[in-house]
């Protein structure tokens, strides 16, 4: 898969937003669900021998001659898990599903990393996976991610069900994004939307589409060949086809909204027609998946 | 049944992958797809290839271009069914004298033309028609379209074998003649049997073909032979011309001769396929015949001439014939008398002033004042005098005598130099248009009298110095030739080959001049049949757009 380099130019401003406590267990920027040393006051409790003397609210002692100790929240690091499909069918339209895809993924990477997320993209494809995660407290890590993603190139089948389940064996993380064109079956659909609804806090699905899928030519009849099935269809053509398919890919899209809704999954569409930065800066802005890198926003 | 062009039957191989693609196309539009999940929906339960409508599209489609095919094979191919449809040949053949050429030995280009033609009549039909039209330096029908080919055949011999003679003046009429013979231009043709040596062949409206005959030869031509008389004692200037065709310069005598008196032996070096030309200047009667003829070529060790006829050209040199003079003197010597019968032209009478002879002449020249009427003569010159009843006078004498002007550009003066011209005496002429003149007024005239010219001087020849001048008999001689009666024109010369007709090598542009193969040409079937395989194809191609550009829209 290829990635434009240039792309992570002007993503200085934008961060992956987290809009949940985190669940990491390394310090970081993050505000986290556990208690401990931190800045923000969170709780009181009882003081128990032992405990950190400078913990002690000596105001509250003062006042009510009770010894309390003061929590804080944690702050901890944002766990991010990126699953690119690179399956046969997304090495179609122009620019390619995979590259844009990949794109996307190192444009995720990238701000993770400056924001010293821990991050791990797993290339799903025919030949199993391969995956590179790095964790680091600048940009440094980037080009092994980006590497391990220009190496994977779209062929075959991609088990992205078997991939999400190997993963969530790694356990649970705070944001998993799973990029793919989705052209499944509808059971296996089903099966990866749940396990990715399971593999995080907050899963994000970007679907990829390009303009095969979206204004595809259906002028002419024939048979189609499905890339990663070989199924071979005979198909109409003309203009009532195109009508037809277009309700299709409708009714398609809004089962598949649908679906990731119920699970808690943030369906965002990722096609092909806006360039990966723009789809970044501005699309995922508004949908909540990265946001402005304002001092202390958490 | 007969084919024109039976190897354009070899197109309708084409037909095999036209059909091929077209079953491919109707089979096999397949197209891989990222995946049918979402195409499923546009399941053809009967595919496009099984379908009544889309097969009667292909179908339509692969029947317009099979036909379009089929005509462009018919229209090349050009078959004829039921028997060739009558042809009729119309041959032009040149017999220009370059077509006398005998290429290394052998007969005569015009040899090998006859046997073209014998050819060419064995390769038509019976029934179809054949004329022979010669071309050269005239033209014309030498046998008209017949079915007899032997005639036409045995007619070309016979002028094979009289020899090649002439330039190609006659192609045009010839080409007219045969374009007036061609009816049906669609089964006609027009083929020209030549060495395309000085050959041009104007657009006409009958397709035409051209069949070269001859090779590359060395050659070398008297190619341009005129004379041009001086002045009025023989003196002629003489252009002679020698064109090579050979591949290498040439050195060659051009020898001058008038009736086989030698006057001149011109060296000349030809280069490769160009032309020399010279002047010479000779001294030979007039009437004479001036012959230029080329040798050398044969000597120096180069090859035989290729063609004999243009080795030697001859002109007849004009002759005005003899001039019946009478002069009318007292005297018993006179300059003007001896000048006059150094002339090999004049015919002199000398006559006393008043004994003259009552015959006609064509000059009479007056030293002294006749004393009886003058006899009859178109032209009069007096000297110092005036003749009774002339409209001209000799008025005072001229204090000025010497002569500021004289008609430089009038034949009376051809080779005469009046400057400082010395007069003892002389008189200013009145009357009639002056020709020479002085500061006191005009010192010669010359008027209509009658029905003769007169001219006068205002002096006499013992008078001047004009006697002892080199330019004294050539005014005599001028005032001879002014009076010579008419003469026949100038003869051509004869044996001058146009310098196109001495480059002996054959124009391979010849045959690229010509259009059209045997039997083509015309707004005929055949043409329709091409122009419709073009519409066809076009329609084809419009019905397969129309349908796309429908079904994307």
């Amino acid at each position: 898969m290829r990635i434009d380099r240039s792309i992570f130019a002007g993503l200085d401003a934008l961060r992956l937003a987290a809009p949940l406590p985190t669940s990491g267990g390394r310090p970081g920027d993050r505000r986290s669900r556990a208690r401990g040393r931190g800045v923000e006051l969170a709780d009181f409790r009882p003081y128990t021998p032992g405990d950190d003397l400078r913990l002690v609210d000596w105001n509250v002692f003062a006042r009510l001659e009770q010894v309390l100790v003061r929590l804080f929240h944690e702050d901890r690091d944002l766990s991010l898990l990126v699953v690119v499909d690179a399956s046969a069918s997304m090495a179609f339209g122009s620019p390619r599903k995979a590259d844009h895809a990949a794109e996307l993924a190192a444009c995720l990477a990238f701000l993770a990393l400056r924001a010293r997320d821990r991050v791990r993209v797993v290339v799903a494809g025919r030949r199993g996976t391969a995956s590179a995660s790095a964790k680091g407290e600048h940009t440094g890590a980037l080009p092994l991610i980006v590497a391990a993603l220009e190496r994977a190139e779209p062929d075959g089948v991609a088990e992205l069900a078997t991939t999400l389940a190997a993963e969530a064996e790694r356990g649970r993380v705070d944001q998993a994004v799973l990029l793919t064109d989705l052209l499944v079956e509808p059971d296996e659909r089903v099966t990866i939307l749940r396990r990715l609804a399971r593999i995080a806090a907050r899963p994000v699905l970007l679907h990829v589409l390009g303009d095969d899928e979206l204004s595809p030519d259906l002028s002419d009849g024939g048979v189609a060949i499905d890339a990663e099935t070989g199924e071979e269809l005979p198909m109409k053509g003309g203009r009532g086809a195109a009508r037809a398919y277009a309700d299709e890919l409708a009714r398609w899209r809004a089962e598949l909204e649908a679906g990731c809704r119920e699970l808690g999954i943030l369906y965002a569409p990722a096609f092909t027609t806006v360039p990966a930065r723009l789809l970044v800066g501005d699309d995922l802005r508004r949908r909540q998946v990265v946001q402005a890198a304002r001092g202390g926003g958490r | 049944m007969s084919l024109g062009q039976p190897w354009a039957l070899a197109l309708l191989a084409l037909a095999a992958p036209v059909v091929a693609a077209y079953l491919f196309r109707l089979h096999n539009l397949r197209r891989p797809v990222a995946s049918t999940i979402l195409l499923r929906v546009l399941r053809d339960p009967q595919p496009a290839a099984q379908r009544a409508r889309a097969k009667l599209r292909h179908k339509l489609s692969l029947a317009l271009l099979l036909a379009g095919l089929a005509l462009a094979v018919i229209a090349l191919v050009r078959p004829t069914i039921g028997g060739r449809a009558r042809q009729r040949v119309l041959v032009v053949l040149d017999t220009s004298a370059s077509m006398g050429a005998r290429d290394h030995g052998g007969g005569t280009r015009l040899d090998r033309a006859a046997a073209e033609l014998d050819a060419l009549a064995a390769a038509l039909g019976p029934a179809d028609q054949l004329a022979l039209i010669t071309t050269g330096a005239s033209a014309g029908v030498a046998v008209p379209p017949t079915t007899r080919h032997a005639d036409v055949v045995l007619r070309a011999r016979a002028i094979a074998a009289a020899g090649a003679v002439g330039d190609n003046r006659g192609d045009e009429l010839a080409l007219r003649l045969a374009d007036a013979l061609c009816r049906q231009p669609g089964q006609t043709q027009i083929v020209v049997l030549s060495d395309g040596a000085g050959l041009s062949l104007p657009p006409g409206r009958c397709p035409r073909r051209a069949i070269t005959v001859g090779q590359a030869v060395d050659n070398l031509g008297v190619s341009a032979l005129s004379a041009r008389l001086v002045d009025g004692l023989g003196t002629h200037d003489v252009h002679v011309a020698v064109t090579s065709s050979a591949t290498t310069a040439r050195t060659v005598a051009v020898t001058l001769a008038a009736d086989d008196r030698v006057l001149d032996v011109i060296p000349v070096e030809v280069p490769a396929g160009g032309t020399v030309e010279r002047t010479v200047r000779v001294t030979v009667d007039g009437g004479a015949r001036l012959r230029a003829t080329l040798t050398g070529p044969s000597r120096d060790g180069a090859a035989p001439d290729a063609l004999p006829a243009d080795d030697g050209a001859s002109v007849a040199l004009p002759d005005a014939g003899p001039v019946a003079v009478l002069l009318v003197t007292a005297r018993p010597a006179s300059l003007l008398a001896e000048a006059l019968r150094v002339h090999p032209r004049a015919r002199l009478t000398v006559a006393a002033p008043g004994a003259l002879p009552t015959t006609a002449f064509d000059l009479i020249m007056l030293e002294d004042e006749p004393r009886a009427a003058l006899p009859p003569a178109g032209h009069v010159v007096a000297f110092g005098m005036v003749p009774a009843g002339a409209p001209l006078t000799l008025d005072a004498a001229a204090s000025e005598r010497g002569v500021v002007r004289w008609d430089f550009d009038a034949a009376w003066f051809r080779y005469v130099d009046l400057r400082d011209l010395f007069l003892t005496t002389a008189r200013v002429v009145g009357g009639g248009r002056a020709i020479i003149d002085s500061a006191s007024g005009p010192l010669a005239a010359i008027a209509r009298w009658e029905d003769r010219e007169l001219i006068v001087t205002g002096f006499g020849v013992g008078d001047t110095d004009l006697g002892l001048r080199a330019a004294f008999p050539n005014l005599v001689a001028n005032f001879i030739d002014w009076s010579a009666p008419g003469g026949a024109p100038p003869a051509p010369p004869e044996g001058v080959l146009a310098a196109a007709e001495s480059q002996l090598a054959p124009r391979p542009s010849l045959a690229a001049a010509a259009t059209g193969p045997l039997g083509s040409g015309g707004f005929g079937l055949f043409t329709v049949a091409a122009l419709a395989a073009i519409a066809l194809l076009l329609a084809e191609q419009v019905f397969t757009l129309t349908r796309r550009h429908r079904r994307s829209a």
